[in-house]
């Protein structure tokens, strides 16, 4: 009984070990993503030049999510804009570096 | 406000909901909000996204999307689940259109300011393998555990967020952890 006992709580004990080590793997691992240096500041200044009213865009799908705007979504005229500026900026930027 | 006590400086940070309230009109309450949430919502967003470009892209959307509604925000909540229910259904969005399944392609890039180059490598390595675990589990259960892990988040704020039943959460949950705990096994890094 005592063997079977002690079994039991070693396993549990190798469980609990395992669950918080898989834990802090896990938190490790995806803390470890950020944004690269300079994307919070490019979209911060494209978020400041936009004036926030709520109010229907209509989706295009020939732009699709490649522009940002998705469909049936409530977002400011100037917040789509600002998106669109900023995406196609960024695009064209990326184009002629690749 | 700044509390000064023997020369010790005690900053208490104004309420995320307090910020939200005038967000829609005082874009430094926005801005205030942008800076604590920019790097969790990339994490969330980067998780469920193929590369560093779409994630880039979505978290853009999502921080306009924000802003454009910052008067729709109504307290209801935390500032964080209103932020996070925006990520997800730009999420679910971009997969809607895009007809696939967001499969992570890459591990991201980490900028470790690690004290030695071997232990950022150990460090880095032991990282990816999680990360590609975790990359592979399927999207449902893998959005939880980012919610859950990286964002601290609880059980009724990712059923929020996700709009799942506490139970499908709890459910989804265990499964990853028991998929993750399988797959990591023997690799020596628990």
């Amino acid at each position: 009984v005592n063997r079977a006992r002690s079994a039991l709580e070693h396993r549990a004990s190798k469980r609990t070990v395992f669950q918080t080590g898989l834990s802090m793997a896990i938190e490790e691992a995806l803390d470890s993503m950020s944004p690269r240096p300079g994307f919070a500041s490019e979209l911060l200044v494209a978020l400041r030049g936009t004036p926030a009213f709520p109010v229907l865009i209509e989706d295009d799908d020939e732009r699709g999510m490649s522009r940002w705007v998705v469909p049936g979504t409530v977002a400011g005229v100037a917040g789509a804009a600002g998106a669109l500026l900023y995406g196609f900026g960024r695009r064209h930027k990326r184009g002629r570096r690749g | 406000m700044q509390l000064s006590a023997a020369g010790l400086s005690v900053r208490t940070e104004t309420p995320d909901e307090v910020l939200a309230a005038r967000a829609a009109h005082d874009f430094a309450a926005f801005e205030e909000l942008y800076r604590r949430y920019l790097a969790p919502v990339y994490r969330f967003v980067r998780s469920q996204a193929p590369d560093d470009a779409t994630a880039e892209d979505l978290t853009a959307h999502i921080f306009f999307k924000a802003l454009s509604s910052a008067s729709s925000f109504r307290g209801d909540g935390s500032y964080k689940s209103w932020i996070f229910r925006i990520a997800h259904n730009a999420i679910a969005t971009w997969r809607e259109k895009n007809g696939r399944s967001l499969t992570v392609e890459e591990v991201p890039e980490k900028v470790d300011p690690a004290p030695s180059p071997i232990s950022q490598a150990i460090a880095s390595e032991a990282r990816g393998v999680v990360w590609e675990k975790v990359a592979e589990l399927p999207e449902a259960q893998r959005e939880v555990v980012t919610l859950k892990y990286a964002e601290d988040l609880n059980t009724e704020e990712i059923a929020k967020i996700t709009k799942k039943s506490r139970g499908a959460v709890r459910i989804l949950l265990h499964r990853a952890k028991l998929r993750l705990r399988h797959s990591l096994e023997g690799k020596d890094l628990l």
